[in-house]
């Protein structure tokens, strides 16, 4: 048996083979992220709730069940740091607000529903920025994760305790949620694997939502393979949720070893190059390099209309919130975290007039994002402008240009929140400071299978997605 | 965008419900305005090729509603 530092470094394809092979029980597995998180957490702050009992259950459940034959799958016996906007059946969920703070839901969210299915379970909730409603991971009321690279950096959010647990091996995957890149971001930041899918492939029932026209469920790995065995089990429609797609039933672990020889990789002449960190720059251009070197074909693209993302995100979200969150700010909302009450707040000023535009601008980017395809099938840009901030930032000078930090970490993500196409950020190296670079790759509405093996033939070429933080 | 004046904010605070003191009024006015600078570009794009209509969700209902039930 490998012993518990060794288990906690692996993927889980390594993890479910192992268990598979019966080299390691769940038990075991379960133990060693336990004493894992017994000594870190204090460091990393990445749980909200732990759940430690209900998770040795559901190993020696997931150990009965294998024992017995009765193996699921890859995901049988992980353990899964869940973001707490999900709920989950018997464990409170907080929604990284004080207001719900008691809210224990009686069932759980479809997507944990589905991780149990397949025999996988919940080892602790993790921390979210209030209502998912920032990309930095602060929280005023329940603490702001630290990044393992660096403990006074900023982790990323919204999803910013199960990016820094991943990262810190707390637990080997995680589920994120995305509306404007609150899966990528976080991945980004803390050197991780994440895929925010193509809108409507996986359920949001039982996410407290922010924006209905973006909220995204997805997994935050340590590899593209981890994200595909996660995907294979997350994806599917769901009449409980009225954004779900019919699409068709796709084996993203198939074909994921089919490399990029022959695809064709677009980067955008405009706009992100605007706000761009010089390492962050330089790490994506040597991964195009590397890429070219596997036989994907990399050329730039002109898309002129990336100029409009700001200003329909920024449109849509907020009144959206606005809708969801505004009663809340109305009669609760000195027992808001200020920050998020004055965004949700800031929903009340915008006309009706203005979010029917938005939206009609997206559908018009949309098909600009889809009628860029026609010449590529991939698109491919940094996933952030910089590397973690420090935790208190408030704006920095990227590039040479002085920016808000909020708006730099957003600008990039949001791209594909908008045109909803799925995009998987995969770490690129690392900054002379030892902070994660990042890339994101978009593929076509549910070609996500696609953009998964782009992001594993990368990975297997490079070592970067292997490295762990010095924790 | 032309500045919003603290009186003219205060006053279409007012009529929105937002309620608070002079400091959060005061820093929401300045979130408000740099939002209502960077929405002004959405002014410039010609969306007429896309009916208001087209502009939602594919099915009916829209959102998700989960929050209700809590």
């Amino acid at each position: 048996m490998a012993n518990s530092q060794d288990l906690t470094s692996l993927t889980v394809a390594e993890l479910g083979a192992r268990i598979h092979s019966k080299q390691v029980s769940p038990v075991e597995v379960a133990e060693a992220f336990i004493a894992r998180a017994d000594a870190l957490e204090p460091k990393v702050g990445a749980f909200v709730t732990r759940s430690t009992e209900q998770a040795l259950d559901a190993a020696k459940q997931a150990e009965a069940d294998i024992a017995a034959g009765n193996y699921r799958g890859p995901m049988h016996g992980i353990p899964v740091g869940v973001k707490d906007i999900y709920w989950t059946e018997g464990v409170r969920t907080t929604s990284g607000s004080r207001v719900y703070t008691d809210f224990v839901p009686d069932r759980d969210s479809a997507a944990v529903a589905r991780l149990r299915e397949a025999g996988a379970y919940s080892i602790g909730k993790t921390g979210t920025v209030e209502f998912a409603f920032d990309p930095t991971g602060r929280n005023a009321h329940y603490g702001m994760p630290n990044n393992p690279w660096r403990l006074d950096r900023m982790p990323g959010g919204s999803s910013a305790g199960s990016g820094a647990g991943t990262a810190a091996g707390l637990f080997p995957i995680s589920l994120g949620t995305d509306t404007g890149g609150s899966i990528r971001i976080p991945s980004a930041l803390c050197g991780l694997t994440g895929i925010k899918p193509t809108f409507g492939l996986t359920s949001r029932f039982g996410v407290t939502p922010l924006s209905w026209s973006f909220d995204t469920v997805g997994p935050m790995a340590r590899s593209a393979e981890d994200a595909a065995i996660a995907l294979n089990v997350l994806a599917g429609y769901d009449p409980e949720d009225p954004g779900s797609a019919h699409s068709d039933k796709v084996d993203y672990m198939q074909g994921l070893d089919g490399g990029v020889r022959g695809l064709r990789i677009g980067v955008p002449r405009e706009y992100v190059w605007d706000v761009i960190d010089p390492e962050m720059e330089a790490a994506f251009r040597k991964a195009m390099t590397d890429l070219e070197e596997q036989g994907a074909v990399v050329e730039e693209i002109s898309l002129p209309e990336l100029e409009w993302v700001p200003a329909i995100a920024a449109a849509m979200t907020t009144v959206e919130a606005a809708t969801l969150l505004g009663d809340l700010a109305r009669t609760r909302g000195d027992e808001l975290d200020p920050l998020v009450l004055r965004r949700v707040q800031s929903g009340f000023f915008i006309s009706g007039e203005t979010y029917v535009q938005a939206a009609r601008a997206r559908v018009l980017f949309t098909r600009r994002m889809n009628a860029a395809f026609a010449s590529v099938d991939l698109i491919a840009t940094p996933t952030v402008a910089m590397p973690a901030p420090p935790q208190d930032a408030e704006r920095m000078l990227v590039g040479g240009v002085d920016t808000a930090v909020r708006e730099a970490l957003l600008r990039d993500t949001r791209i594909f929140n908008v045109s909803r196409l799925p995009a998987v950020a995969m770490p690129t190296g690392f900054s002379s400071d030892g902070l994660p670079l990042s890339m994101q790759i978009a593929a076509p509405a549910f070609q996500d299978a696609l953009a998964l093996r782009a992001a594993h033939a990368y990975q297997q070429a490079t070592d970067w997605h292997r490295a762990r933080p010095p924790i | 965008m032309p500045e919003i004046s603290r009186e003219a904010f205060a006053a279409w605070a007012d009529s929105v419900g937002v309620k608070g003191d002079a400091e959060h009024l005061e820093r929401l006015r300045g979130e408000v305005q740099e939002m209502m600078g960077r929405l002004a570009h959405l002014d410039d794009i010609d969306v007429s090729e896309v009916a208001p209509e087209d502009a939602g969700l594919r099915q009916d209902g829209g959102a998700a509603w989960q929050t209700r039930k809590i």
